[in-house]
Parts: C-alpha cells; sequence; structure tokens
C-alpha cells in the first residue's frame, strides 16, 4: 500500500468509465443503424413479394394463419446452458 | 527406518496451511452442498486443499535460487501446478480462451433486438470505478485498486486477466471474492434492487417478446462490435476479439464442429484448469494477509455500487423515453450471466406476474460482459 497520485486516479477512474459509456453507446448506435437498414430492407422486399402475388393462384396461401403463442417459460429452459 | 513421522506431510504442518485448508473446505461445502458455483468452487476448494498440504510440493518456484513452497509471480515454477499457473493463468492463455467459450455459448438477440439495453451495462460499470476509489482511500496503489475495482464486474476470467498484468500477487483474492460474489448474486441483489426503487417501479410492466432479429444481424454483429470496441479500447483486444470470435463460430452457421467445442469440451477443460490454478496459488502465504480480506470487503461494496448504478441509470433513461424500463432490468448489468437476469426476472414475477422481464434483462446482461472486459481493457491502457 502506497501514497496516491490522485490526478492520475481521477483520470483513470473519470475518463476511464466516461470511455466505457461511450464504447457501448457508440455500439449501441451502430446496432440500432444496422437493425434500422435490416429492417427498412426487409420492408421493401416483402413489399416486392407482395406485389408480385397478384394471380388467384398466388393468393392461395395467403389465408390468415395462427400466430404462434408466446411461451416464456420454452426461453428460461433454453436459458440453463449458460450455466 | 523406512517410516519416519519427520519424513510425512505431518512434520511441516503450519497454521496457515491449516486454516487454509478449512477455507478450502468451506469452498468445496458452498460448491456442493450449496450448489453455489459448483463448477468453480469444486475445483478451486480442492485445490486451495491439494496445494497447502505441506511437502507435497505442487505449487514450488525458485527466487534467486531459493526454493520456496508458495508461487511467487516471475519465479521459476518447479511443482506441478505452479507450471500450471505459470502456463495457464500468467501466460493469460486460460482466460482469454475462456471468453472463446463464453462467446460461442452466448446470444446476443437480446441486445441486437433492443441496443438500448447496451447503456444498462454501462450503468453498471460504476460499481468498477466507484470500487477503485474506495481501495485507492483505503491505501490501495493505483493497479492493486485496479483489480479490485473490477470485481463489481462479476466476471472471474476478466478480473484473473486484469489482476495477472498488474497485480499477480492478488490473483487469488480477487478470483476467489469474484466467483464468490458470483456466486451469491441471488442473495446480494434483491434487497440492494428493492433499496433503490419503488414497489411502483418495479411493476413497470414490459412486453416479453422482443423483436425478431435476423441470421446476418447476428453474423454481423460481432464483427462490427470487435471493430468499434477494439478501434475505441486497443487493449481490450484479447478479450473482446475472443468472446467476439466464439460468437461468430455460434453463429456463423458454418462452423459448428468449432462453436461445439469452444462451449462444450474446451470450456470444461480450461474451466478445471482454472479452478485449479485459482485454488492452489492460495497458499497460507499469498492469502491470508488483512489486504486479502479488505479485497473481500471492498469487493462486495463494489458489487452492490454495480448493481445500484444499473438500477438508476434505467431510472434516468426512464425520465427521457416514452416506452418506459422496468429499471430492475438495469440490475442485470453486471455480467454474472444469467444468474443476474433470473434475479431480476424473479423478482418481476414477485412484484407483477404478468411481467416476463427474463429477455429484457438478458440485454443489459450481456452488455455487462462487454462492458467490464472493456474496462479491463481501459485499466491495462492508462496503467500498464
Amino acid at each position: 500500500m502506497t501514497g496516491v497520485d490522485w490526478g492520475q486516479a481521477l483520470q483513470v477512474g473519470g475518463f476511464g468509465f466516461l470511455l466505457v459509456v461511450l464504447v457501448l453507446a457508440s455500439l449501441a448506435v451502430c446496432m440500432w443503424l444496422i437493425g434500422w437498414l435490416f429492417n427498412k430492407s426487409t420492408g421493401i422486399k416483402t413489399l416486392f413479394t407482395r406485389e408480385k402475388k397478384t394471380s388467384p393462384e398466388d393468393n392461395q396461401d395467403n389465408e390468415p394463419q395462427e400466430e404462434p403463442e408466446y411461451n416464456p417459460q420454452y426461453k428460461i429452459d433454453n436459458i440453463e446452458r449458460y450455466e | 527406518m523406512i517410516f519416519d513421522i519427520l519424513e510425512t506431510g505431518f512434520a511441516g504442518i503450519t497454521w496457515g496451511a491449516v486454516m487454509m485448508i478449512i477455507i478450502g473446505a468451506v469452498l468445496l461445502y458452498l460448491g456442493i452442498a450449496k450448489k453455489m458455483e459448483p463448477l468453480l468452487l469444486v475445483p478451486i476448494g480442492f485445490g486451495v486443499i491439494i496445494s497447502n498440504m505441506p511437502l507435497a510440493g505442487l505449487m514450488d518456484t525458485i527466487v534467486n535460487g531459493e526454493l520456496y513452497n508458495y508461487y511467487i509471480p516471475g519465479g521459476e515454477p518447479v511443482g506441478f501446478f505452479a507450471r500450471l499457473f505459470s502456463a495457464g493463468l500468467e501466460s493469460e492463455l486460460i482466460p482469454i480462451f475462456i471468453f472463446l467459450g463464453l462467446g460461442a455459448m452466448t446470444d446476443f438477440g437480446p441486445i441486437i433486438a433492443n441496443p438500448k439495453t447496451l447503456l444498462l451495462g454501462a450503468g453498471a460499470q460504476f460499481g468498477v470505478y466507484f470500487a477503485f476509489f474506495l481501495a485507492l482511500v483505503l491505501g490501495f496503489n493505483i493497479y492493486e485498486a485496479a483489480c479490485i475495482g473490477i470485481i463489481g464486474g462479476a466476471d472471474g476470467p476478466t478480473t484473473i486477466f486484469l489482476t495477472n498484468r498488474l497485480a499477480p500477487t492478488f490473483i487469488g483474492a480477487t478470483a476467489v471474492a469474484a466467483y464468490t460474489y458470483m456466486a451469491l448474486v441471488p442473495i446480494i441483489q434483491p434487497p440492494i434492487i428493492k433499496l433503490c426503487t419503488t414497489k411502483k417501479e418495479r411493476q413497470i410492466y414490459m412486453k416479453p417478446q422482443l423483436r425478431e432479429v435476423a441470421k446476418k444481424e447476428k453474423i454481423i454483429f460481432p464483427v462490427i462490435a470487435a471493430i468499434i470496441i477494439i478501434l475505441l479500447v486497443p487493449d481490450s483486444a484479447p478479450l473482446i476479439g475472443m468472446f467476439m470470435l466464439g460468437n461468430l463460430l455460434r453463429e456463423s452457421g458454418v462452423t459448428d464442429r468449432l462453436a461445439d467445442t469452444a462451449s462444450n469440451a474446451m470450456m470444461n477443460m480450461l474451466t478445471i484448469a482454472l479452478g485449479l490454478c485459482v485454488g492452489a496459488f492460495m497458499s497460507a502465504e499469498n492469502f491470508l494477509r488483512l489486504d486479502s480480506l479488505l479485497v473481500f470487503c471492498i469487493g462486495i461494496i463494489a458489487f452492490a455500487a454495480a448493481t445500484a448504478g444499473g438500477v438508476f441509470l434505467a431510472k434516468l433513461m426512464n425520465l427521457f423515453i416514452k416506452e418506459k424500463i422496468n429499471p430492475m432490468i438495469g440490475a442485470a448489468g453486471v455480467s454474472a450471466v444469467p444468474m443476474a437476469a433470473r434475479v431480476v426476472q424473479k423478482l418481476g414475477q414477485e412484484e407483477n406476474p404478468k411481467n416476463f422481464l427474463l429477455m429484457q434483462a438478458m440485454g443489459p446482461n450481456i452488455a455487462g460482459v462487454i462492458g467490464t472486459a472493456t474496462a479491463a481493457g481501459i485499466f491495462l491502457g492508462m496503467l500498464q
């Protein structure tokens, strides 16, 4: 245990914490952008697919499908493998 | 006489060794009977017991021509565990490869689906820096303080990686503190979360279903994340690089064999070696010191501050966002995956049975792993 250089300590602690926040914030912005681009491109693709299906045969598979129910238990069980 | 009492271990037994054997037995008890992090506490506990056996010589090290019966960083390893420690931990191979395995086991889906939860991982790093300053106030030097602070991130391999670089004599104390507190997450976190939130806040409902994440997004994430983080914090490259490589092996869909080996066989082998190395390092000379006890005390404060930091950041975010988040998910920003997220899920259910916060809490939880590894890289960059 020794004397402390508080100037250096403040630099390491203060600047270090800000840098961690900056890194994670940059990553969040990047991922949000990528997600947004993906959603947009998926949206455009869906639009084109819908436009193509104009004949009665194409529309046969357009019957409303039942949405699968969300089962949180499944995901909780799934996550056991981390241990 | 072939058998002489002086040739047995009884002749060399010391109070320190007896004390350490008792500590090893307690760790075994916690691991086996209480099921607290058994995969780590069992090899650590057993390592403590056998390495403290007198005359066994498992951690013998030569320094300046003199033989010591405990490990001294930088010395010439002679005993079997000393060689394992030198090759595995001192060379940093084990913690770095553990990150490869962790990456292969991690699903980044929750943070890709909800990127703002990455910020909650940053909030939890407050505990790391709070403990860093606390350790300095209590008289530790800046290198030791950084290693003690990182315990607040609740990430064993990162703690070992940083301590080995900055304050190797503290490796036993910081590693055991980190793993012990990780095991105690379900006991430590709930009272702190309750203290920092009102009942109304804990009842905030969040939709359990996150948006569907495309396969391509999952493949791009580790590559982009590695580039951004390593560009900003080059010293985090070994940990973040391996973490993201492990995840890419998992998500690419063309390296299933490698991902399977990294997350199962390799991870298990490394866990055994890591546990034994950490346990074997805990000799009476290295562990039974006042500063080791202080490390444990500051470690728990670091962990509590990290939990509170995440919760308060979530509350702060709620002031600015339209769709409110349950502040409890901020507590999952410590990187004890997935225990912290499970604690939040359990508390959420207790307060509002409609709430399924697990997937929402996994985001900050994984962000905590990235945040702690980044914080370690920053400490290294600034202090080495």
